[in-house]
């Protein structure tokens, strides 16, 4: 008799050992779900608010574009004008020169950051664990550089191209 | 006549509410369009003339416009900051 109820509280403890574990497991693995599915909808949410970034910029860089092509070719028609009337416009013409290839500049450096914003938005869940802040680090140092060369067209049509312009329209007469 | 003075209230405090949702509407509207002035020649071709001295100033206008209707801030750090992104 006491050998039986030995026998079944070994077999009771076995099974209690052998459970506990085992309802421990399937509790984490449930664990371990809930986040993943949690860090997906997070990450989502953030692809959301890049894409809507990369919009906005793009929308921004259209803008800027147009008015650049704008004023560029007013001042080249400007120059052509001048040159036919027989005014010397080689200085104009090479500060021209020179703020195209800044406007060419923007272009590609546009192209670049966006180009890593996009790399950002395509990652997956778990390669964004990884990289997400080193890439966007990268991104904010590329958006500077952008800044920096819309801020460098502006200086220089303000400091450069109008002086040569106004130095130009001083040699015209007051009237005709 | 309790009833009728309750309808009453209801009816002027209804369009009041109405009249106070459409100055609402119309001060919203009014301060968008005044938010930012395009540039008379933003997207258009500006007008290049020669032959006078006020000619060329007219160009240096349309120019100073053009290139007033866009900022370097349009890409600005703040766009990419945390808060941005709802970090």
């Amino acid at each position: 008799m006491r050998k039986a109820l030995l026998l079944a509280g070994v077999v009771a403890l076995l099974l209690v050992c052998s459970v506990v574990p085992a309802l421990a497991q399937e509790n984490q693995s449930g664990e371990e779900g809930r986040l993943r599915e949690r860090l997906q909808e997070r990450w989502e949410f953030l692809q959301q608010r890049i894409e809507l970034i990369i919009a906005r910029f793009n929308n921004n860089q259209q803008r800027h574009q147009k008015v650049y092509e704008q004023v560029r070719s007013a001042v080249s028609e400007f120059l052509e004008k001048m040159k036919a009337k027989g005014y010397d416009v080689s200085k104009l013409e090479q500060d021209l020169a020179t703020w195209e290839q800044m406007f060419e500049k923007f272009a590609q450096d546009y192209a670049a950051f966006i180009q890593k914003l996009e790399e950002i938005a395509a990652l997956s869940p778990e390669q964004a664990q990884g990289s997400f802040y080193s890439l966007l680090r990268e991104a904010r140092q590329l958006l500077r550089v952008v800044r920096q060369d819309a801020m460098d067209i502006r200086l220089f049509y303000q400091q450069t191209i109008r002086a040569d312009i106004q130095e130009l329209r001083n040699q015209l007469p007051e009237s005709v | 006549m309790e009833r009728k003075r309750i309808r009453r209230a209801m009816t002027v405090g209804m369009a009041s509410l109405v009249l106070l949702a459409f100055s609402l509407l119309a001060a919203s509207c009014s301060k968008e369009e005044g938010g930012k002035e395009p540039a008379p020649s933003t997207g258009e071709e500006i007008q290049v003339e020669v032959g006078k001295r006020s000619d060329v100033d007219s160009l240096l206008r349309d120019l100073d416009q053009a290139m007033d209707s866009v900022s370097p801030e349009d890409f600005s750090d703040a766009q990419l900051e945390d808060s941005a992104l709802g970090l």
